[in-house]
């Protein structure tokens, strides 16, 4: 579903554009009635967590998942039941998958040998896209010598030497070292903007959802649940779901009185005047708490909503807290010396908390 | 620094070689005396009666005899003509199950029928071979040519492609299981036929272990016996000529310098076998 008040590129004709597709393996749907598109030049990035349908939507783009239903457009062709061999489309898969048996050149230049490119033009081609991913140094390197770095990028310049209409990354960061991923993550978010190659991301991970697209489509057992820009996604979440993927916030219905709003069935009343009040396209009223929309203290306040704490985690700067209160978990981030016990009353910080009102 | 003794050092365990000392005994007593009888034998310092003296005779005599060199060139035609055929047959089979392993569907059924031979005695093999492709054979019922056709180089190669193929899907199998289904997707996608994914991907990947595995099925299928023993009546391979020279009067002499040829062959099939397929890995990954 694409929010109501949402940005969405005119895409239809160019670029990409799945339609209601649903892919099945058997008896199992692995994703169900899904629709995005993504505009030339544009990165689209999917999101959701392990089993959600991401995969299956990126593989059934490339042609190498079945499509059970819907219809599949690149470029203003309709590539539904096309071979993956003809959709010209750019795939670097999670592992990378370079050639072992091929030098740097020879991985880059595969596909172009594949379409009987002419030898110069292939050559030029080849040089070109060394020189965008940094790589002229290693042209001759077999891939066993490279790091997982320059192997991504060796994935990178193969798939977009072939010109595709669009781009398709599998996970790109996931396979390299968590130390190495933030610099990798703006490295090839330069390398895509230089290309200005319609680009379809699929990763598990928020940070490189959230810098890496322009928009987010985020998937749950199959179904799209909400697609539109990181903005709107972070501040709009369509539900709980969204909110703790993709923000770790907490996302509680609400009940909205004159002067203040009442959570967690009635038993949190929260003065309105200690809230930001955003307007929402989902129609009801909720209230967004992140980790620091909280105070916390350990005597008892009327005001204040009795929680439990369940868990108590040292981060250098701060104490992770999870507390359990009227059945919900919610994540909080206190002052590292902050007194602890094992409640706690919560409030919310002034402004810190929003209520994302139809009505606002 | 503290003073304290390094914790947890794996320091004085026994030596690695002696995990293999068994199997390093079994090999000396198995293999190595025999085979030093045998060729002792074979240049007349055996035992009697291959006594009569150092001699190169029963070599050359063995070259010499035309029916020794039909034989060994007849052998070397069906051992490797089979694995040759057995792995153009094997390779596309052992894809196809690695790539429904991997899809989650059984190949548990294809696996049992597909290693089954393996299980096989030669002889039983060669008993099949004649049920169907001998002289009142059920094929030979259908159509002519397919009858006596188990005495013939074509029927024997048939017959050693059924007892090479377990041999080979095996342990090929192992290898396809490895390949990264990601590399053919890939190529696909960049344009490539299916072919031409399978001649520039699958294929150069997949070829240090066929080569091996080969080099050591022929070795096994030379010297194969049961078999050719079976349709003796036909085109004769070297094992049979070594038991001849033992059972039509005990030349014990002349059989060992036959078995000595065979092992070479074998060994030499086997040493090959590994030695290509480390230089084309080499040259592939290098």
């Amino acid at each position: 579903m694409t929010s109501p008040h949402s940005p969405v590129p005119s895409s239809r004709g160019a670029g990409l554009t799945v339609h209601d597709l649903t892919v099945r393996y058997g008896s199992t749907t692995a994703a169900a009635n899904v629709s995005l598109d993504v505009a030339p030049a544009e990165t689209v990035a999917v999101i959701g967590p392990s089993g959600c349908g991401k995969s299956s939507t990126l593989r059934a783009v490339a042609g190498l998942a079945p499509v059970a239903e819907g219809r599949i457009t690149l470029a203003g062709r309709d590539i539904t039941a096309l071979a993956a061999a003809r959709r010209n489309i750019g795939l670097v898969p999670q592992n990378y998958a370079v050639f072992p048996h091929m030098s740097v050149a020879g991985n880059i230049g595969y596909g172009l040998r594949a379409r009987r490119t002419p030898e110069p033009l292939r050559r030029e081609r080849v040089r070109a896209m060394l020189d965008l991913t940094r790589l002229e140094e290693l042209a001759d390197r077999r891939p066993d010598q490279l790091s997982g770095g320059q192997r991504q990028r060796v994935a990178l310049a193969r798939a977009l030497a072939i010109e595709p209409d669009v781009l398709l990354l599998d996970e790109p960061l996931a396979a390299l070292d968590p130390q190495l991923r933030g610099g990798l993550r703006r490295e090839l978010a330069a390398m895509l903007s230089a290309t200005e190659c319609a680009t379809l991301i699929v990763t598990h991970d928020q940070h490189e959802a959230l810098s890496l697209g322009s928009r987010i489509a985020i998937l749950r057992d199959g179904h799209l649940v909400q697609f539109d820009t990181p903005q709107v996604l972070w501040n709009d979440p369509a539900d709980a779901f969204v909110a703790d993927f993709l923000a770790n916030a907490l996302l509680l219905d609400v009940h909205r009185n004159h002067d203040h709003v009442l959570a967690l069935d009635g038993r949190w009343r929260i003065p309105l005047g200690q809230l930001a009040v955003r307007p929402t396209g989902h129609g009801v009223s909720r209230l967004l708490l992140r980790r620091d929309s909280f105070t916390v203290t350990d005597t008892a306040d009327e005001a204040a909503l009795e929680a439990e704490v369940t868990h108590s985690e040292f981060a250098g700067d701060s104490v992770q807290l999870t507390v359990r209160a009227a059945g919900t978990t919610m994540s909080l981030r206190v002052a590292p010396d902050a007194r602890i016990g094992r409640t706690v009353g919560l409030s919310v910080a002034g402004g810190a908390a929003t209520l994302l009102s139809p009505t606002a | 620094m503290s003073g304290r003794p390094p914790v947890g050092v794996l320091r004085g365990g026994p030596p690695g070689w002696l995990a293999a000392a068994p199997a390093l005994l079994v090999a000396a007593l198995f293999c190595g005396y025999p085979v030093a009888v045998m060729v002792a034998n074979s240049f007349g310092v055996g035992q009697a009666p291959a006594d009569t003296g150092p001699t190169l005779d029963h070599y050359l005599n063995a070259f010499a005899s035309s029916a020794v060199r039909g034989a060994l060139i007849a052998s070397v035609i069906v051992a490797g003509g089979s694995v040759l055929l057995t792995l153009g047959i094997a390779i596309p089979v052992v894809l196809r199950l690695a790539r429904d392993n991997r899809a989650g569907r059984g190949t548990v059924l294809a696996d049992a029928l597909l290693t089954l031979p393996i299980a096989l005695p030669g002889i039983i093999i060669g008993f099949f071979a004649i049920v169907l492709t001998g002289r009142t054979g059920l094929l030979g019922l259908a159509w002519d040519g397919f009858s006596g056709l188990a005495y013939t180089l074509p029927g024997l190669l048939v017959a050693y492609i059924y007892f090479a193929i377990p041999r080979v899907l095996g342990p090929l199998r192992g290898a396809a299981e490895t390949l990264d289904p990601g590399l053919a997707d890939s190529a696909r996608t960049l344009g490539a036929s299916r072919i031409r994914v399978f001649c520039t991907i699958t294929l150069p990947l997949l070829l240090p272990a066929a080569i091996e595995v080969g080099g050591t099925a022929m070795a096994v299928a030379l010297g194969g016996y049961g078999t050719v023993a079976t349709l003796s009546e036909g085109v004769r391979l070297l094992p049979l000529n070594v038991v001849n020279e033992l059972t039509t009067g005990y030349r014990l002499a002349s059989s060992s310098a036959l078995a000595v040829l065979l092992a070479c062959l074998s060994v030499l099939a086997l040493v090959a076998g590994r030695v290509l397929s480390r230089t084309v890995r080499k040259g592939f990954l290098s």
